[in-house]
């Protein structure tokens, strides 16, 4: 019964299987993307209301904020795979980390930059060392050591065993980024969507927000994808 | 007029999302060119 468990779920993260079973959801994620991507777009910059104390300055919300929750995900996946690959020493995860990383990065890149051009006009300033700022900061340079890292090892397995090791030692700056708001008095503004009550967020701001999330979500997925494929091609 | 000049935000606004949306257009045209590259060293190993 185990034996054939494992074997079924060996079958399930064979490079292999996964080139051969992919296109189809790289297809249907693609056209979602450009779905979601174009009506959050839209409804972002034409149709949702300019907030009363922000007017329209509040639109930078839309990439800003999506970029931020993925700089986040991105990295929690790769903490996933980090795991399946020292413990499970699976190819896959592998490649997935291998792949995620420059996609994380310009993710936190582009919270990071639209964060400073949204902060110059709302704050007076575009940088300040307050505590969500300075640790979204960190997780930029923790990624790019991650790819410093792996490209820098010319062997797959070293290069993935030595990326894992730093993913799970940077993963610390995960619950740092996101509780800040939290734990410590900061500049930036505390949790939006995600509270327990209800969003303190007009509905018509709130559904284009949404729309963009799920749009940076399905552009992510089908870029890890296709880099996915990608690199199991060269290795073929 | 009035959506090109967001309430006298154009400035940043615009250049927030011109700079998402041009890291997003290169991370797709540095994997197409990836792939593209993988595909011909494919088929030259076959």
């Amino acid at each position: 019964m185990f034996k054939k468990i494992s074997a079924t779920l060996a079958k399930f993260v064979s490079p292999k299987y996964f080139y051969q079973h992919s296109s189809r959801i790289l297809f249907v994620s693609t056209f979602f993307t450009v779905f979601l991507l174009s009506i959050g777009l839209i409804s972002g910059l034409f149709f949702a209301p300019a907030d009363y104390q922000q007017g329209d300055a509040f639109r930078i919300m839309y990439v800003h904020v999506p970029a931020a929750f993925l700089s986040l995900a991105i990295y929690s996946f790769m903490t996933l795979c980090a795991l399946l690959i020292l413990v499970w020493r699976i190819k896959l995860a592998e490649i997935f980390l291998k792949v995620s990383v420059s996609i994380g990065l310009s993710m936190t890149f582009i919270a990071l930059v639209t964060g400073s051009i949204w902060g110059k006009p709302m704050w007076g300033t575009a940088w300040i060392w307050d505590a969500r700022l300075t640790s979204e900061l960190i997780l930029f340079f923790i990624y790019f050591a991650i790819l410093a890292i792996a490209n820098a090892i010319r062997d797959s397995t070293t290069s993935a065993k030595a990326s894992s090791i730093i993913v799970l030692l940077g993963a610390i700056d995960i619950p740092i980024v996101h509780y800040s708001v939290n734990w410590w008095n900061t500049l930036h503004q505390g949790a939006t969507i995600i509270q327990l009550s209800k969003p303190s967020m007009s509905i018509a701001m709130l559904y284009p927000l949404l729309l963009m999330i799920a749009g940076f979500i399905t552009y992510t997925f089908s870029l890890i994808l296709y880099r996915t494929r990608t690199e199991i091609l060269l290795k073929k | 007029m009035k959506l090109l000049n967001m309430s006298g935000y154009a400035l940043y606004v615009w250049s927030a999302y011109g700079i998402a949306i041009a890291v997003l257009a290169v991370n797709v045209y540095l994997s197409i060119k990836a792939r593209r590259k993988a595909t011909l060293s494919s088929l030259k190993k076959k």
